[in-house]
């Protein structure tokens, strides 16, 4: 068996060429997956990057795009906005000629901008919580980041938050993004996990470990949702 | 009531059993460890997982798990000194 390997390309946005990462045949569905954002990004790769190692075992062909500022792209995150995330995300979907969505996390805010796909939410994070979460993290570990400097967050910045350099608008876009409504989204979440699925998983919450991992009792599943789905 | 007694205490059981996975899967502690906590084990400076580092995403997972939402102001650190403190507090937050 071969072992199917990565593509590394480009798309375009921003006026300029964004990182996307590519695995499987040119032929049969193509995914494009909306990762988690910031802090969550990193502790979830490797989860990811199996999940699309394993489609492409099953011909199913799979996409991640890193968004403006984010991961290895170029672009100064404190130029980013919300909006430009949003089209980040069309622009790869057509790049990428995608057939439907997987998105993941704080992904789930921005598939919206995908409401024409058939779109799979894996445990969806609301943005308040998603920002909440990271303003405490470095308010647990940096005793000067008083509640001014946390009020700061979403009015002066940009202000490091999870290692990112996050504005104030792209912080109160964050805070106040909601997950979109519409038709043709099936949502996952962990067995363990509260709030409204579709259908549950087996495995760990990668995305709080301190240490990124993987596991494979969660590749293994969500391989298989996305795989019985999109057939 | 009677019934009513019955499901408080349900709902109880369920938060520690909750407040357990979290430790094992968020710490990586061994099951058997977390299984003989009891109120006065302490927590926060006397298990070396559980660092400033760890506080936050503990936090955020209770929430997740319970789907609670705990405000910055009322957490204290003291919450998280013993398992009894910190099973009191999401009782609490989550029986509401």
């Amino acid at each position: 068996m071969t072992i199917p390997a990565p593509r590394f390309w480009h798309y375009e946005s921003l006026g300029g060429d964004q990182p996307m990462m590519s695995f499987g045949p040119d032929t049969g569905p193509h995914l494009l997956i909306i990762p988690p954002l910031f802090e969550e990004l990193n502790r979830t790769r490797k989860l990811i990057s199996d999940v699309m190692r394993a489609l492409a075992a099953k011909d199913i062909t799979s996409h991640l795009p890193d968004l403006p500022g984010t991961g290895e792209s170029e672009t100064d995150l404190v130029d980013t906005n919300w909006s430009d995330w949003l089209n980040a995300v069309k622009s790869a979907a057509n790049a990428c000629t995608a057939t439907a969505v997987l998105a993941i996390r704080g992904g789930c805010l921005l598939d919206g901008a995908m409401a024409s796909l058939p779109v799979m939410r894996f445990s969806p994070f609301e943005g308040k919580r998603l920002i909440r979460d990271l303003v405490r993290s470095r308010s647990l570990n940096d005793s000067s980041f008083d509640s001014n400097a946390q009020k700061a967050v979403f009015t002066g910045g940009p202000t490091i938050l999870g290692g990112y350099p996050i504005t104030s608008t792209l912080a109160c876009a964050v805070r106040d993004a909601e997950i979109a409504e519409f038709g043709s989204t099936k949502t996952l979440r962990l067995e363990t996990e509260h709030g409204d699925a579709d259908d549950h998983l087996a495995g760990p919450p990668l995305w709080r470990r301190a240490e990124p991992s993987g596991s494979d009792e969660l590749t293994g599943a969500l391989t298989a949702a996305v795989s019985s789905w999109i057939a | 009531m009677q019934g009513n007694t019955h499901m408080a205490s349900d709902s109880a059981e369920l938060v520690e059993t909750t407040l357990r996975a979290v430790l094992v899967d968020i710490l990586g502690l061994a099951e058997t460890q977390v299984a003989d906590f009891d109120e006065s084990t302490e927590l926060f400076g006397a298990i070396p997982e559980l660092d400033s580092m760890a506080v936050a995403g503990l936090l955020t997972e209770i929430e997740d798990r319970l789907g609670i939402w705990i405000e910055d102001d009322e957490f204290e650190t003291e919450m998280l000194e013993t398992f009894g403190n910190l099973l009191t507090f999401a009782k609490a937050k989550a029986l509401q």
